[in-house]
């Protein structure tokens, strides 16, 4: 047998006496201790020493039943207060990424539109006799409501398909941009009224206020949820209508003769906040549970 | 009772681990990245025994070593997120082990006076004459294992007793294959040659 082929068999047979060999090497082991004793001799040494090893091991103590526990404790002192903390900083910068990474993809017509609508309304209500600056609580509502109507939707996104492939979902991308569109507006509507307010000191800040954000918020949601199932054309037209219906009514609630029934029902249904703002919010939960299921629809029509 | 007996003369001595399929391991260590607390203790429930004996190797303090195998499993909690199943789950967890007994070494040598050294030879040592009262080969050979250096200590019990390959026990070291036979190799001469050493001395009395 040559020098080389034993020094060969000798390296595996640690291994083949724990075990760890592979089933070839084990096999072409076996197959050469047949002949050689000088192996047969070399096994016998490391079965011993692997069998001293176990005794010895063996009889060696247990860890005691705390250590688990002590290390929890140590996991627990160690990370709650940081990973809190990350754990927030993470999602707040997630949040904003989100948001920027959105605002590109809203029309850009709908900030000048929104804009320049409200101005609108805003001079309307100064150049106004009225004490309340109701002109402008007419403007507000309708502005928003379209402005809503447009953000989502595959006839609005440019990106529909990356958005369809991103693991971002539906539901974050709308509430991404109804919260930089609504913000936008309620911020518009917010200063607009505060120029009133600063120019016509008769006009009392909260009382304005009150009178145009229970209907734009629920007229933006509606017009977000019929934007979502029948498109922002059929949105924009549905919240013109209501709204004009509206307009039309409170001229008529005027007690006078001929008023169309129902008309001082809607008047009042427009301007209870107290019945608007939950069923806003409720239209608004309304259009995050269809937002998924229209999104899957498209998803289909386009493959 | 003479127990020489219950040791048949030729025994392949199968891994004392079992080895059940990778996945699920790599399935558990993938539930701690997720925050799985008791996949924690599921880690625990296979491997503590075998980490602590394996981690008694190289401390012998015994509190000491109850620290390493806590630190231990701070650690894997805290990077099965980066485990990217390269090595084995088992062969990983016992690498940072390893990691864990340095910088408990390093610890305690910046704490006490002394460096290291009580580890490599411990008070228990037996005395020549006890080894040879042994009578019996084995017994002899496994009291002998503490005298031996650490390392050589440790790759011993590495293959031996936790069933690794030279090739896991190289990643597990971080050596190359090679010194991990030669090492094998030092520690089997060396244990023999302290049996032998312990009977001449006897019989020069």
């Amino acid at each position: 047998m040559s020098n080389e082929k034993f020094e060969h068999i000798a390296n595996l047979l640690p291994e083949y006496v724990s075990g760890s060999l592979e089933l070839s090497e084990e096999q072409r082991v076996r197959e050469h201790l047949r002949s050689c004793t000088e192996c047969q001799e070399e096994l016998a040494s490391w079965q011993e020493v692997s069998e001293a090893v176990n005794l010895a091991l063996e009889s060696s103590p247990l860890p005691s039943p705390h250590v688990l526990e002590a290390a929890w404790a140590t996991i627990n002192k160690e990370n709650s207060p940081v990973r809190a903390r990350s754990s927030l900083t993470v999602k707040l910068s997630l949040a904003l990424q989100l948001l920027r990474s959105q605002l590109p993809l809203v029309r850009r017509k709908i900030w000048v539109a929104s804009a320049v609508t409200m101005a609108i309304g805003c001079l309307v209500a100064l150049m106004s006799t009225g004490a309340t600056g109701s002109a402008f609580a007419v403007f507000a509502p309708i502005v928003a409501a379209v402005g809503v109507a447009f953000i989502y939707g595959p006839e609005n996104d440019p990106s529909l398909e990356i958005a369809l492939s991103t693991p971002t979902k539906p539901r974050l991308v709308l509430l991404a941009r109804l919260t930089l569109v609504y913000g936008y507006d309620l911020t518009l509507a917010l200063a607009a009224t505060g120029v009133l307010v600063l120019v016509k000191a008769e006009i009392g800040l909260w009382s304005l206020v009150s009178l145009w954000i229970g209907p734009m918020l629920f007229l933006s949601a509606l017009a977000l949820l019929l934007s979502l199932l029948f498109g922002s054309t059929a949105a924009v037209l549905a919240a013109m209508a209501l709204w004009g219906v509206r307009l039309v009514a409170e001229t008529y609630s005027v007690p006078s003769f001929g008023a169309p029934a129902g008309a001082e029902v809607m008047d009042a249904f427009w301007q209870t906040n107290t019945i608007l703002l939950p069923l806003a919010v409720l239209l608004l939960a309304v259009s995050f549970l269809c937002v998924s299921y229209s999104m899957a629809l498209t998803q289909g029509k386009e493959s | 009772m003479d127990s020489t007996h219950i040791w048949p003369t030729i025994v392949q001595i199968t891994p004392s681990v079992d080895k059940r399929p990778s996945d699920a391991d790599l399935l558990t260590i993938e539930r701690i990245a997720a925050g799985d607390k008791r996949a924690l203790e599921e880690i625990y429930s296979r491997f503590g025994k075998m980490l602590f004996r394996y981690i008694l190797t190289l401390v012998v303090d015994r509190q000491l070593a109850e620290e390493v195998l806590q630190d231990t499993l701070v650690a894997v909690w805290k990077g099965a997120h980066r485990f990217k199943g390269r090595s084995s789950v088992r062969t990983w967890i016992f690498g940072i082990a390893r990691r864990k007994v340095r910088d408990a070494n390093r610890r305690r040598s910046l704490t006490t006076a002394g460096p290291g050294e009580a580890e490599s030879l411990p008070a228990s040592e037996p005395s020549p004459e006890e080894i040879v009262l042994l009578n019996d080969r084995r017994k002899q050979l496994a009291a002998c294992l503490k005298r031996l250096a650490p390392p050589q200590r440790e790759v011993l019990a590495l293959v031996f007793f936790q069933g690794f390959s030279y090739k896991e026990a190289a990643e597990i070291l971080g050596v190359p294959v090679g010194t991990v036979r030669s090492r094998l190799n030092r520690a089997k001469n060396t244990l023999q040659m302290f049996v032998q050493n312990s009977a001449t001395e006897k019989k020069d009395e």
